[in-house]
């Protein structure tokens, strides 16, 4: 495998390499390709693994069993992404194209949900509606109901996902849309269609690579979830995986269920990128004028309202709400709070590591792969994509089996846990560096060269210092997805060693709302920081 | 005077399948200006990128200073080249003031303050040198990037589209500019250009370039003058070809017929080269042409005249003596003389086309 990848890259050398001179530092390189290494390590440990069971492996992915599991995770998957593209198509089209009253501040409402961990929900689900939850304690009182339906299992996880999961498609669409050209709709009506069928005819089929590309975020989003499905007691491939961690341990079949996820987790992205290209062509064909006309709902006005509260309700106020409402209740029952910051300094900690640990890997990646263009270094970028595809409970159990048997001085060490983060969060450090890195003209290194640099040299004094805002960006987006990430910090973290994410988790486990209300809430406001940047450059964007 | 500053010998270069330089030699003197002048796409850019060591020659050699620094076996890279370059959009290092981007080539044994502070005299920019890059209009960056290019000494400063980026009434202020800024500093230099008035008025020596091939390097007047290739007639201003036949020493044409200097077989098909100031029309009930389309260009009339062949040829005439009609019939004369040129067509085809390159 080594060997045919070195011989494709010397083929190339001398093919369309955008420079002929273009023979990468040997650091930027070795530091490169260790990194892809690093990140090819988990997963070609498990195929080893569930290689080594041979035709015992099938036997068990075979059983019924395994096929209820693959049953339950394809109808949540599909479920979900059902659900949230029917919540974000109207949402999308009421608040960019119709004069429904409030519309700014409703866009911005439908999309905060994102920043909630889908544990977060899942803790606010149980707490609110189930057994001896709030709302059957108010229902208790007066009505003396006694039992509410069923929340556990499919319902619940269901709901839980799809309200953290539909602004995936939501945010895709709302841009999609902002970037129609209404002189194509304008001629639509001239030609004697009207509203409905333009919007079927015209309107409608330019939307279809955003609405592809979002329904398959929330697929990955859905079949990667560990959080929501566990504490909603819904065995998907994720639950299952754990389950056979914690109670029998079978490391074949863990490994061989964990293959069949990153199979499903790699088709639904190698999907989603072939759409993304057509996205992005059809929105660059299309970004020639704005300015619609918006259509007037009249006394479909009220509909229209109701229908996005009820979206708002449940995704953002009842979540709120219930977290207010359990913190109160904890505080009055003196619910500590050392302990929380205790959890934070470690989840900061942690986090900080990955972060860097991440950025500094990302950066040669990025700059390999934008600089010296090849297969090869391609090849290098596309493989740290695997950590889309790889469920953070995939990884965790890879590096469980690993360390445990190969790497014993790290096992149970804060090392082996940033290494997982790393491997996990990769893929957004290089994209947010890649894409600064694009920004920089290849001319100034050029420059740089002729003024008597080295490409080693020219790299320090020019290229870093001027994605300087890219690698913070990137390391910072690594930071807060490390705070929410749950089950390889479940898995992976030193005996002791708890952080905010695992003490809700531990805390919903065991029933005891009070003491996960607060470590919650000061998740989701950091979890909001990089919205709030984002939404606010975003807007200074579209200002100038 | 007569050391060689760059020599490309036999160049070619391919990206992948596309061959963007085929065979390019070219020697230029210390000291002098040589524009390299082709549409886009044309290998110009290439050879300019091949000469500072950015690519690297599939074949050939080149040379600076009396070094070889591309060639069989040989590959030295851009930083040791001594090659200073100007890029079109200047590529100032955003982060650096104009004092740190124009000491960034300096090695460390120079006074830098010393030096920065006689390169910014040399382009007129004294007191800017603790303005940002964005603080600067696009005349002051180019001289910045100028300064830059320069203050390490160069043997060679490449220049690639340089005025590419400014207005058209700024350009033709600052290339006079930058030709006397570059000239002061005794720089040679190559430059890249699409524009041929910018080629013929900077360039001591200009090489026109199509589909990778040298088509011609000569002085701006040789090259106006005695065009090698109806490609270069073309490109370096307006032109226009008359079919014609060799009889007894003299080129007949539908115009009427001129003696040549040089010996060709009789019954040779050629076509002349005509540019619009040699060709003069008077009216005539009995001359050969009609005018078809009358120009105003100000102080001229450009006019077009349609031959019984069905060719046309362009006339320019002053407006003050020659206003005449569309449709009037005109005899055509042409004012040769000493100055034919024609190109053979068993060698050469070339198909006169109403899309000439405007000035």
């Amino acid at each position: 495998m080594a060997i045919g990848i070195a011989k494709l890259a010397t083929a190339r050398i001398g093919g369309r390499g955008r420079a002929g001179y273009a023979r990468p530092p040997a650091a930027l390189w070795l530091a490169a390709a260790l990194v892809a290494v690093a990140v090819l390590l988990p997963l070609a440990y498990l195929v080893l693994r569930a290689s080594g069971a041979g035709t015992e492996l099938w036997g068990l992915l075979f059983r019924s069993r395994t096929l209820a599991i693959l049953g339950r995770t394809v109808l949540l998957v599909i479920a979900v992404t059902g659900i949230s593209l029917a919540i974000s198509l109207p949402v999308a089209w009421l608040t960019q194209r119709t004069d429904l009253p409030l519309r700014r501040m409703w866009s911005i409402l439908t999309a905060l949900p994102l920043v909630i961990p889908s544990y977060v929900v899942g803790f606010v689900i149980v707490a609110a509606l189930g057994p001896r939850g709030i709302l059957q304690q108010a229902l208790a009182g007066p009505f003396g109901v006694e039992r509410l339906p069923e929340i556990y299992g499919f319902p619940g996880a269901l709901l839980a996902v799809t309200l953290v999961a539909y602004p995936y498609i939501l945010l895709p669409l709302q841009s999609a849309i902002r970037g129609l050209d209404p002189r194509l709709e304008e001629v639509a009506r001239s030609l004697g269609h009207g509203r409905w069928d333009t919007f079927r005819r015209v309107v409608l089929p330019q939307l279809r690579p955003a609405m592809a590309a979002g329904a398959l975020l929330v697929a990955l989003y859905t079949l990667r979830d560990f959080g929501a499905v566990s504490l909603l007691r819904y065995e998907t491939f994720t639950w299952a995986i754990y389950l056979q961690y914690q109670t029998s341990f079978d490391r074949v079949l863990a490994a061989g269920l964990s293959l069949v996820l990153v199979v499903m987790a790699i088709a639904i992205l190698f999907l989603e990128f072939r759409t993304r290209g057509k996205a992005q062509y059809h929105r660059a064909a299309a970004s020639v004028s704005r300015s619609p006309s918006y259509v007037r709902l009249g006394g479909w006005r009220w509909p229209a309202l109701a229908f996005c509260g009820l979206v708002v309700l449940l995704a953002l106020v009842m979540p709120v709400s219930v977290l207010g409402y359990w913190l109160a209740r904890g505080f009055s029952g003196g619910e500590t709070l050392w302990l929380t910051s205790s959890y934070a300094l470690n989840s900061a900690y942690v986090s900080g590591l990955a972060a860097a640990a991440t950025g500094i890997g990302a950066i040669a990646i990025a700059i390999l792969d934008v600089r010296y263009p090849s297969l090869f270094s391609r090849l290098l970028e596309r493989i740290t994509y695997i950590g889309f595809a790889l469920p953070g409970i995939v990884i965790a159990l890879a590096l469980v089996f690993f360390g445990a048997n190969y790497a014993t001085l790290t096992y149970q060490t804060l090392v082996m846990l940033v290494f997982a983060y790393a491997v996990l969060f990769l893929p957004q450090a290089v994209a947010a560096i890649r894409s600064s890195l694009l920004q920089v003209s290849p001319r100034l290194e050029e420059a740089a060269r002729s003024l008597g640099r080295t490409p080693l040299q020219a790299l320090m004094a020019i290229t870093l210092p001027l994605v300087r805002p890219g690698i913070l960006a990137g390391a910072g987006l690594v930071f807060l997805t490390t705070m929410k990430e749950l089950p390889a910090t479940l898995l992976l973290s030193p005996i002791g060693f708890k952080t905010l994410a695992t003490s809700i988790w531990a805390a919903t486990s065991e029933g005891s709302f009070a003491r996960a209300a607060f470590p919650a809430v000061v998740l989701i406001l950091l979890s909001s920081v990089p919205m709030a940047i984002l939404t606010i450059r975003g807007k200074r964007q579209s200002d100038e | 005077m007569n050391n060689i500053a760059v020599r490309c010998s036999d160049i070619t270069k391919s990206f992948g399948r596309t061959l963007a330089i085929q065979g390019v030699s070219l020697a230029l003197e210390e000291g002098k200006f040589l524009a390299l002048l082709g549409p886009s796409g044309c290998g110009k850019t290439t050879l300019l990128r091949l000469i500072a060591g950015f690519e690297a020659p599939d074949r050939g050699t080149i040379e600076i200073g009396g070094r070889t620094v591309s060639g069989p076996g040989v590959f030295v890279p851009p930083e040791s080249r001594r090659a200073g370059i100007v890029f079109q959009d200047y590529a100032l290092f955003p982060h650096m003031d104009v004092n740190r981007n124009i000491a960034f080539g300096l090695p460390k044994n120079v006074d830098h303050r010393k030096r920065v502070q006689e390169m910014l005299s040399l382009v007129g920019l004294k007191g800017l040198e603790h303005r940002a890059p964005h603080e600067l209009s696009g005349g002051e960056q180019q001289r910045v990037a100028l300064a830059r290019a320069l203050a390490p000494g160069p043997t060679v400063l490449l220049l690639d589209e340089p005025f590419s980026n400014l207005d058209a009434d700024l350009r033709i202020r600052i290339r006079a500019e930058v030709k006397d800024i570059l000239t002061c500093a005794g720089a040679t230099v190559v430059f890249v250009t699409h524009d041929q008035q910018e080629a013929l008025f900077m360039g001591d020596l200009v090489g026109v370039m199509n589909a990778g091939r040298m088509e011609q390097i000569d002085t701006p007047q040789a090259i106006f003058e005695k065009p090698a290739t109806p490609f270069v007639a073309r490109f370096t201003g307006m032109a226009d070809f008359l079919a014609g036949t060799v009889q007894d020493g003299l080129v007949v044409t539908e115009v009427g017929s001129l003696s040549l200097h040089d010996s060709i077989p009789q019954g040779e098909r050629v076509s002349l080269m005509l540019r619009p100031n040699l060709v003069n029309i008077r009216p005539d009930p009995t001359g050969v042409g009609t005018i078809a389309e009358r120009i105003f260009q100000g102080s001229h009339y450009l006019y077009r005249i349609k031959l019984p062949s069905g060719a046309t040829v362009r006339s320019l005439q002053d407006c003050g003596c020659a206003d005449y009609p569309v449709n009037t019939r005109v005899s055509v004369e042409l004012n040769l003389d000493h100055n034919v040129v024609y190109f053979r067509e068993s060698r050469q085809v070339c198909e006169p086309s109403d899309g000439e390159v405007t000035i």
